[in-house]
């Protein structure tokens, strides 16, 4: 009898732990040890810092379950952190300054991304592109400006551009929109748009499906018309930022670790290239990443002068209360 | 002569009826009151903080967006684009939908034959469509106008059909008999037997194109009123947004009860009550 | 404009062994008409009688040329029936007055369809109008019209065109009691004024009225005719005097009962 008592458990001993070796404790399973933390952002440059987190580990180290979502606009990726769909977004601040001051609460993380625009054009118009700012954006006037969406933070750059070259965006250009990298190609290449504002991935896309381009202003680096300017932001919701405060924190910092290694550790801007789909292949994406790396490694830092900067680009000028809306000590987390 | 008084006597109370008498000021009057309460209604949840002030603005934010869009010569060409656009597309269809339609009522045989795929298309979403007229046609007002084409079409061709098949078998027996040749049943009988159906199909058409011609206005296009708000809305910037919807929605509305009185006047044949 | 039966031809209307099976698309098939054999003379007024679904109305479509004879001939003014003959006038149970059109525009309706010129339409219009006292209701639309006035118009509408033969199915039928004998008495007024008179075909299902109409009264029953009555008396004829005729009773009964 004792033997088989003793052979009973240890028959269900053996089942419960080859169960349990089952239960792994980091695959952010309900009521798991993990913290979701769901991202909105465009699948593109501006997202390589929290790509570099995300490969790197940072999230998993802090606890949090980073769960993206690829948007195709700023317009709809304000609509969703503001609506509460999801928790943090990555934003243009002349599109977010702009919404605040139309009554919208909303918790700004850190600076994600410098300058990394340039206006293009369709070679067959044969702008000329060694004409220095201002002059440069009146061959412009009547021509047709692809941006991502209307009235999202493309457009309101390019029209504080071309208010300080003395034109009137209302009625010397014509605005469409072309979407996202891939709508944006077709619109370009076929001839909808004469000029389109343009970004790495798009750039990219357009070299790798041999359309050739005229660059008409460049808009990235750090000398440029655009001075120190924020490309984008990390936003959070207010009700989520507010109720969350240690989250808010930990995300901060496995966000900073993120920047941190694309700065230090040579693999890690490929891999976070990679992710965000800049190159096709591991090889492609370590030579784009030579090239555009400036962007997210030399991003103006969080002052409250540089947060004043950025109104430049709204319609009104109009700078949110520093205090009321940076989440303190989050860039420094 | 009992009977003939007694017949008498049904004319004056339907003429009576038809005047319809201080029934009509009473309506009017509460019509015009509709408004002043809405508006109270909206100050009252704005003042409670019902819902985020930055999603419902104050009626007076809206009105103060309303004078900003006029002043700064935005609203009229972008409007005069949309309703445009819209009124082109109704046109269109009416021409091309009614006369479809009747034909399909006339020959049931085409019906038979066409229907499944008519009904198939009817209930494709012809806003999806619109990216493929924006690059067939471009983002001018041809691609609104299609769109707003593809909307409406089908319901003047439907509704035109069911007025056709609608027609009292007694008064096609009666053209019949009194020798009329198809096309004289056509234009004695179908088509003006139709045009309640039609008018029914202006006003419902009227409603459609504009939705066909915004969605692709949202979509791609180098004027109108969809792209005000697409613009408007990506800086959650609502009072300018309700201010183009309000507006957009008076215009809808005066083209609507204008309808309203073409209808009144050519349909005044139409028994005001059932008897 | 009155069509002459074509020589050597003696009946306005001629129905020999005339049968009419309906029952196509897989329904159970069923014959209305089985044998049917009928002869009018010009001028005559015939009443047809028989109770409901006995084929009355189908007689009256063979006729007009709505329905076609699944056996036999069918004869009018001695050619083939034909959909809107000039020669044959329908008069249906309701009026069928198009209701965007006023009554003078409904009674000027055939008119057009047979292109008459606009001044000679509008003049007959009046003038049928003002037969059935109805002047006044010129311009107005038939919603307007109490039924009887709506009847009216139908009367004249079918009348306008001035055919030889005339088919009526059950006109009078919707009408209250008073305006059907005022409406009818108009009617019999107009058919017994004129020099040629009209051939007639009256369905009814109230006996007294065939025998108050009629020079001749048929019933219909099991398909054929079953039994064909002279009416004796003379004209003008009204309600009263003709039921309290001495040979009244007996000749109702004989059409009462062919009725079962």
């Amino acid at each position: 009898m004792r033997i088989e008592a003793v052979g009973c458990v240890a028959a269900v001993t053996i089942l419960v732990a080859t169960a349990c070796s089952g239960c792994a404790p980091a695959t952010g399973s309900p009521g798991g040890e993990l913290t979701k933390v769901s991202f909105i952002g465009v699948q593109e440059q501006g997202a390589t810092g929290y790509a570099a987190a995300d490969v790197g580990g940072a999230f998993a180290e802090q606890g949090l379950d980073f769960a993206p979502t690829w948007a195709t606009s700023g317009s709809v990726i304000l609509q969703g952190v503001v609506g509460g769909d999801f928790d943090v977004g990555n934003v243009g601040p002349a599109q977010l300054y702009t919404a605040i001051e139309n009554g919208v609460c909303a918790r700004v993380l850190r600076p994600t991304e410098g300058a990394a625009y340039g206006l293009i054009a369709r070679p067959d118009l044969h702008l000329d592109v060694h004409r220095p700012f201002p002059d440069t954006l009146r061959q412009l006037k009547g021509l047709r400006i692809g941006v991502a969406a209307r009235g999202a933070a493309q457009e309101l750059v390019v029209r504080t551009l071309l208010k300080e070259a003395g034109l009137d965006p209302n009625t010397d250009v014509t605005w469409l929109a072309v979407g996202s990298p891939a709508t944006a190609l077709a619109a370009f290449t076929s001839g909808q748009v004469d000029v389109v504002m343009s970004y790495t991935q798009l750039e990219v896309n357009l070299r790798a499906a041999g359309a050739s381009f005229d660059k008409v202003l460049v808009l990235s680096g750090s000398d440029t018309p655009l001075g120190v300017f924020w490309q984008a932001v990390a936003v959070a919701n207010c009700a989520w930022a507010d109720s969350h405060p240690d989250t808010v924190m930990k995300f901060c910092h496995a966000l900073n670790q993120g920047f941190a290694s694309l700065a230090n550790d040579r693999a890690a801007g490929p891999k976070a290239f990679a992710y965000v789909n800049i190159g096709a292949n591991a090889d492609e994406a370590a030579s784009l990443w030579e090239t555009y790396k400036s962007p997210v490694i030399d991003i103006p830092p969080l002052t409250e002068q540089n947060w004043r900067y950025q109104s430049r680009f709204t319609p009104n000028n109009y700078t949110p209360d520093f205090s009321r809306h940076v989440v303190a000590g989050c860039a420094t987390a | 002569m009992v009977s003939v008084a007694h017949e008498v006597e049904a004319v004056d109370e339907t003429a009576v009826r038809r005047r319809g008498g201080r029934g009509r000021l009473g309506v009017w009057v509460w019509r015009l009151a509709v408004p002043p309460v809405a508006l109270g209604i909206w100050q009252l949840a704005y003042q409670l903080r019902l819902s985020n002030r930055a999603l419902l603005p104050s009626p007076r934010t809206v009105w103060d967006a309303t004078a900003s869009l006029q002043d700064s010569g935005v609203l009229w060409p972008n409007l005069a684009s949309t309703l445009g656009a819209a009124l082109v597309a109704l046109a269109l269809s009416a021409l091309v939908g009614t006369p479809f339609g009747v034909l399909l009522g006339m020959l049931p045989r085409a019906w038979e034959v066409l229907g499944p795929y008519l009904n198939a298309l009817n209930s494709m979403p012809r806003i999806a469509l619109a990216p493929v007229f924006v690059v067939l046609l471009g983002v001018g007002q041809s691609s609104k106008v299609a769109v707003g084409f593809s909307v409406a079409v089908f319901i003047f061709m439907m509704n035109a059909r069911a007025g056709v098949l609608g027609a009292d078998d007694e008064h096609r027996r009666v053209c019949l008999t009194l020798g009329a040749s198809k096309a004289q049943m056509f234009w004695k009988l179908y088509v003006p037997g139709a045009l309640p159906a039609i008018f029914a199909a202006l006003r419902l058409g009227m409603v459609y194109a504009l939705l066909g011609v915004v969605s692709s206005e949202i979509l791609a296009s180098q004027s109108g009123v969809g792209q005000l708000i697409v613009s408007y809305s990506a800086t959650l910037s609502m009072a300018y947004v309700y201010a183009l919807l309000i507006i957009l929605a008076a215009f809808a509305s005066a083209l609507t009860l204008v309808l309203g009185a073409v209808e009144a006047s050519l349909l005044g044949w139409q028994p005001s009550r059932p008897r | 404009m009155d069509a002459k039966p074509a020589p050597g031809c003696e009946h306005a209307v001629a129905l020999r062994s005339v049968t009419v099976d309906f029952g196509a698309n897989g329904r159970v098939p069923r014959s209305v008409l089985t044998g049917l054999s009928l002869d009018v003379e010009p001028g005559q007024l015939v009443a047809l009688v028989g109770a409901s679904g006995c084929g009355k109305t189908t007689l009256l479509n063979l006729v007009a040329g709505l329905v076609r004879p699944s056996t036999g001939e069918v004869a009018v003014f001695g050619q083939p029936p034909r959909v809107g003959r000039q020669d044959v006038g329908y008069l249906f149970a309701r009026d069928g007055l198009l209701p965007w059109r006023t009554a003078r525009q409904n009674v000027e309706l055939g008119l057009e369809m047979r292109g008459q010129a606009r001044h000679a339409r509008r003049d007959t219009a009046a003038s049928l109008l003002d037969r059935v006292d109805l002047s006044s209701a010129l311009d107005l639309y038939p919603a307007e019209l109490s039924q009887g006035m709506r009847q009216r118009v139908a009367l004249a509408r079918t009348l306008a065109t001035d055919p030889a033969l005339l088919l009526m199915d059950e006109p009078f039928a919707a009408l209250d009691a008073q305006t059907r004998a005022s409406v009818r008495s108009v009617f019999l007024d107009i058919w017994d004024d004129e020099l040629d008179r009209k051939t007639v075909l009256f369905v009814t299902h109230d006996l007294a009225e065939a025998l108050l109409v009629a020079d001749r009264v048929v019933s219909i029953a099991g398909g054929r005719v079953r039994s064909d009555v002279p009416v004796p008396w003379s004209r003008p004829r009204d309600e009263r005097s003709v039921v309290g005729q001495r040979d009244f009773p007996a000749l109702y009964d004989t059409l009462h009962a062919d009725l079962g």
